[in-house]
């Protein structure tokens, strides 16, 4: 994807500088490597999971600046993926993805743990996806 | 004095006989319930009060009639059969059927049949007790409904969420083709062409959602937002009736409540202004930001068309529950669960309108209390 992105982007994208190490967590592998694709040809630094539990263990290693996760998954969901995540990386910026039901009860289990996510919903145009990372603090 | 005494006995016995009869007839004048009797041919002999009042009959209309006279002409076949049951000694007990009024009305009633019999025995005609449960069916009947209706939110909720994450690959995969280099002209303006359908997909899938998700907590949203996603589903509709859309929707107003339920309630709205429209007509909706006196802050909403207006009758039934002017489609039922959702919440519903040939229409205004400001902070950082 190098060098791709610089001569086809009619117009410069603007990504998040000190945020630039991006978890993707999706158990649709369409969904976690397309947007992969998609960030890194923005200059991220993007990394593809399928499950909670991969993401989890990588991060414990080194704690990525962002992740965006897919809410209803097999196994780990997004939820409790986040909770984890953010245990050993407090200052990792979360943004759950979802298209799914109970995804609100879901997000109310965790406020009653004290842990407010930010939920987008699916599907979500790229642009729209870059500009709320952008616009990250 | 023997004489005497059985004089007395008798006179006394004959008042406490007709003291008990003029009691039971009291109880029958008094009943709601319709109380009737007939002869084994089917030819009334007693119509009490309530009778007069449920079937529009007097009694001295029935008594001596046929109580055919009352029953649908399709199902007059069910007398014979009452009176069959009735010979034979037999009851019915809560019967539903249908009945016709005088002036034509046919209503639901729940009916009792027991044989009346002489003091030897023998069974002379039947009494029956008539309860008018037509309110009671159209009740059940708007359940039935809504139910139904639930149940294809459900289903169309459910299909909604199958396709977000197909389309929401199918999306990216088109992002990433566009940005492919070397394209002709012709690729990249067909990819330039699906991108566009396909957000009008994500669109419509988010709507479909979007009214039966579960969202018990308010919050913060846009309302021009929420105007334009209701606006965006009448889209078809609006362009098939010829008819314009004006929005005058006061900049960054937002709000701070259940957004679901502003979505149904202005549906609601909407679909009323659609069809009392004439084609080429105008619909108007505006919002602002509004201190009212009693409730607080809040919103108000205003949708307004140029159609035919409400007549002088129609006005004072507007939010009674089942009151429809269209009757093939109405169910009656959107304005009254609209001014329940907003009068639950402190909010209220008001209404303008005109049936002036010259400037005829309807402005209906809805007043949403934003609650007090409780945002939660979302990002750790």
């Amino acid at each position: 994807m190098s060098g791709v992105a610089s001569n086809v982007q009619p117009e410069p994208r603007k990504i998040n500088d000190k945020l630039k190490y991006i978890f993707v967590i999706d158990d649709e592998s369409h969904i976690a490597d397309s947007l992969v694709e998609i960030l890194n040809g923005c200059g991220y630094h993007a990394y593809a999971f399928y499950d909670g539990r991969a993401a989890i263990d990588f991060a414990r290693q080194r704690c990525p600046d962002i992740v965006v996760s897919d809410v209803i998954m097999p196994k780990l969901n997004g939820v409790d993926t986040a909770i984890m995540i953010r245990e050993h990386c407090p200052a990792t910026r979360i943004v759950l993805f979802s298209g799914q039901a109970g995804t609100p009860a879901l997000l109310d289990q965790a406020r009653i743990k004290g842990h407010n996510f930010e939920l987008l919903p699916k599907p979500m145009h790229p642009d729209q996806l870059l500009k709320r990372l952008s616009a990250l603090k | 004095m023997i004489f005497e005494k059985e004089m007395v006995r008798y006179i006394t016995e004959k008042d406490q006989s007709e003291d008990a009869a003029l009691l039971l007839a009291a109880i029958v004048e008094s009943s709601d319930d319709a109380i009737v009797s007939k002869d084994l041919n089917g030819v009334v002999t007693s119509w009490n009060r309530a009778a007069e009042r449920i079937f529009g009959y007097k009694a001295e209309e029935m008594i001596g009639q046929p109580i055919t006279l009352i029953i649908p002409p399709e199902l007059h076949g069910d007398e014979p059969q009452i009176l069959a049951k009735v010979r034979a000694g037999e009851r019915i007990d809560h019967f539903e059927t249908v009945r016709v009024r005088k002036n034509g009305e046919r209503i639901n009633i729940s009916l009792t049949v027991s044989p009346v019999k002489d003091p030897s025995g023998v069974i002379i005609g039947a009494a029956k007790i008539a309860r008018d449960i037509t309110h009671q069916k159209r009740v059940e009947a708007a359940l039935h409904t809504s139910e139904k209706l639930a149940s294809v939110g459900r289903l169309a909720a459910t299909v909604a969420h199958e396709i977000n994450n197909p389309l929401e690959a199918i999306t990216n995969f088109i992002y990433l083709a566009k940005q492919q280099p070397g394209l002709s002209e012709n690729l990249r303006r067909y990819l330039s062409c699906a991108d566009e359908e396909l957000r009008r997909v994500a669109h419509i899938a988010r709507q479909t959602l979007g009214f039966f998700r579960d969202s018990s907590q308010p919050i913060s949203f846009a309302v021009a937002e929420v105007i334009d996603d209701v606006l965006a589903l009448y889209d078809r509709k609006f362009k098939y009736r010829g008819l314009t859309i004006e929005r005058r929707i006061q900049p960054h107003l937002t709000a701070y409540a259940l957004p679901n339920e502003l979505r149904q309630i202005l549906s609601n709205l909407i679909t009323n202004a659609i069809d009392a429209s004439r084609d080429g007509g105008k619909i108007i909706i505006a919002a602002r930001a509004l201190q009212h006196w009693r409730s607080g802050p809040g919103i108000r909403i205003t949708v307004a068309d140029n159609g035919a207006g409400i007549s002088q009758e129609d006005k004072h039934q507007l939010f009674t529950p089942f009151f429809t002017t269209k009757t093939a489609v109405g169910t009656g039922l959107g304005l009254w669960i609209t001014k329940d959702l907003l009068e639950k919440k402190g909010g209220r519903i008001r209404f303008r309108s005109s049936n002036d040939p010259a400037r005829s229409g309807t402005a209906m205004s809805i007043f949403v209390p934003s609650s007090p400001v409780a945002v939660a902070d979302e990002h750790a950082a």
